[in-house]
């Protein structure tokens, strides 16, 4: 084949094929979870609404345990 | 007019595209999060591209194109690595990681970590700082030295002033411009170097008569250059050389520079998309690296340095105007990572280190001194960003001032440097996104194990065991301390939850 070794072209297979396969597989799944879901809004991080800005001493969710 | 003009043309409008980018990057960084992060609205493609130029460095077109040179198809397995932990960091830990990051409004890695596991103390804020700023300073030192030595390789101009150009106009968007253009100018980058690298074997090989003539030559030159396992063949100096050669991709799975790009992504659905540009791109940028240096091989047998040969390919094979087109990808290499760099430091200086550190200890504006001018700083954001543009421009000279002295491109120093980081943040953050048992103690011994354990290997051990890369050692010994440590320490409920949460909104979104 070409000239080079058939494990050279075995490795060429092995270095791309399962990077791209599972990138691939993660675009995929992106666009069915990324759908608009009928209308709904649907918040953009676990705590509820798409959050903009800065944190702040003292803000973050465990506020409550931080000193400083 | 100078001989050299088309490359000075080329250069020059390059260069007035960066400028303009920064200007108009600029109107976006009038408070922190828009300085640090572009405001977290990044779209798929900038990220992608951004994620993996900065990933890669000066070393994928003079280093890898080397290893090439030297190792033949061995090198491939950088290749596979560097493609699989991109991929794997995409799909799996970007949702996870910016799912937290939103929740905790975070800014850099630190503020992540000290949410994450609740670091009242800010251990590691300071141990994350300190490693940022002696690896990254380390790592945008190594870059400016390869821009001086692109510029004298090149135009034939002194190595200290082309140190110097390409300090100042990184210095200039970086500075005025902040995440968002640093990221924007690495979307340009990436496809001035994936256009380059795409280009050159294929003339070169071309040149050369074809794949199978290429095969033969390289034959002829060394069996050992077309065998997956090199010339040491299956010894543990050819296993060790696959392992460290796989491991040079451990970084992509957690260094900050790329953990920033994922906090900095708009909404999930980027994340996917970014991350199958990211791995595309950096299909394109080691493959295209690889080749050229094995038709270098044929067609320059013999050279006094391997790391030139991309260069020297370019200006025999190309037209001017083109070999000013490959002049700007070996700038748009160090750029995209010196920029991006450069800015992690000037984040963990400003926001981890003057604002979270010493902000809370000196809230009286009227304070006489130091204490009064942090809390003038602090108390309001938008002199705070602009006060971080000033620390950018001022970390920037100190960088001018290490690199000058260096005559010679150092690309075991950048290998080191990208294993620190990423030896010290990647480990923790993996394990803080997918395992509930994480404390913090675990975390801090992971840390500093990782860290530690990639510099001493790279000091002391790397000669005695078949020079194994030190990334490959220090992560393992930054998971293992992780593990062990938190199993023995007492467990963390509210650290738990926030991974279930992040487990739910990776899978709903």
């Amino acid at each position: 084949m070409n000239g080079f070794p058939a494990t050279a072209w075995v490795l060429l297979v092995v270095a791309i094929v399962p990077g791209m396969a599972l990138a691939v597989w993660n675009a995929a799944r992106g666009r069915r979870l990324g759908a608009p879901a009928s209308g709904r809004h649907r918040p953009s991080s676990p705590g509820g609404g798409a959050q903009r800005g800065e944190t702040h001493a003292g803000e973050g969710p465990r506020a409550g345990e931080n000193t400083h | 007019m100078p001989e050299n003009w088309p490359l000075w043309a080329v250069l020059i409008s390059y260069l007035s595209i960066l400028f303009g980018l920064a200007i108009w990057s600029s109107r976006s960084t009038r408070d922190l999060a828009g300085y640090y992060l572009a405001g977290r609205k990044l779209p798929a493609a900038v990220v992608g591209f951004s994620a993996a130029s900065t990933g890669e460095s000066a070393w994928l077109l003079l280093g890898l194109t080397g290893m090439g040179y030297l190792l033949g198809v061995n090198a491939l397995w950088i290749v596979f690595g560097e493609v699989l932990a991109t991929a794997v960091a995409w799909a799996f830990i970007g949702p996870r990681f910016k799912a937290l990051a939103d929740r905790y409004r975070a800014i850099t890695v630190a503020d992540w970590m000290e949410e994450r596991f609740g670091d009242r103390r800010q251990i590691l804020r300071i141990l994350g700082s300190v490693v940022i700023l002696v690896m990254a300073g380390t790592y945008m030192a190594a870059q400016l030295t390869g821009s001086g030595k692109t510029f004298e390789s090149f135009l034939g101009i002194p190595y200290e002033a082309g140190v110097i150009l390409g300090a100042v106009v990184i210095l200039f968007y970086t500075s005025f411009g902040g995440l968002k253009a640093v990221a924007w100018s690495d979307l340009i980058q990436a496809t001035l170097m994936a256009a380059a690298l795409v280009a050159l074997p294929l003339v070169a090989i071309h040149e050369i008569g074809g794949l199978t003539v290429l095969a033969e030559r390289l034959a002829s030159a060394d069996p050992g250059l077309l065998r997956p396992l090199g010339s040491s063949g299956m010894s543990g100096q050819g296993i060790a050389d696959v392992v460290s050669h796989m491991g040079i991709g451990l970084a992509f799975l957690g260094a900050p520079q790329l953990l920033v790009r994922f906090m900095a992504s708009k909404d999930r659905r980027t994340l996917s998309d970014g991350g199958f540009m990211a791995a595309f791109v950096i299909v394109l940028f080691d493959l295209g690296a690889v080749l050229t240096g094995m038709a270098g091989r044929v067609l320059y047998p013999v050279i006094d340095d391997p790391e030139g040969i991309l260069p020297l390919l370019a200006s025999d094979l190309m037209p001017p105007v083109v070999t000013g087109l490959f002049l700007t990808s070996v700038l748009a290499a160090i750029m995209s990572t010196a920029d991006s760099v450069l800015l992690l430091a000037s984040s963990a200086v400003v926001r981890d280190f003057f604002e979270k550190l010493l902000g809370p200890r000196h809230r009286d504006p009227s304070a006489p001194g130091l204490s009064g001018f942090v809390a003038r700083v602090t108390g309001d954001d938008a002199r705070l960003a602009r006060f971080g543009k000033a620390v950018t421009l001022a970390l920037g000279v100190v960088g001018i001032g290490v690199a000058l002295p260096e005559v010679r491109v150092i690309f075991f120093f950048v290998l080191f440097s990208w294993s620190g980081l990423g030896c010290a943040f990647a480990p923790v953050a993996i394990l803080g996104i997918f395992w509930k048992r994480m404390t913090l103690p675990g975390a801090v011994a992971g840390m500093v194990t990782g860290f530690l354990t990639s510099v001493g290997w790279f000091l002391w051990g790397k000669p005695a065991y078949f020079q194994l890369y030190e990334m490959v050692v220090g992560f393992a010994a930054g998971f293992a301390a992780a593990i062990v440590v938190s199993l023995l320490t007492r467990p963390d409920p509210e650290g738990a939850k926030h991974v279930d949460e992040a487990a739910r909104w990776a899978r709903q979104r």
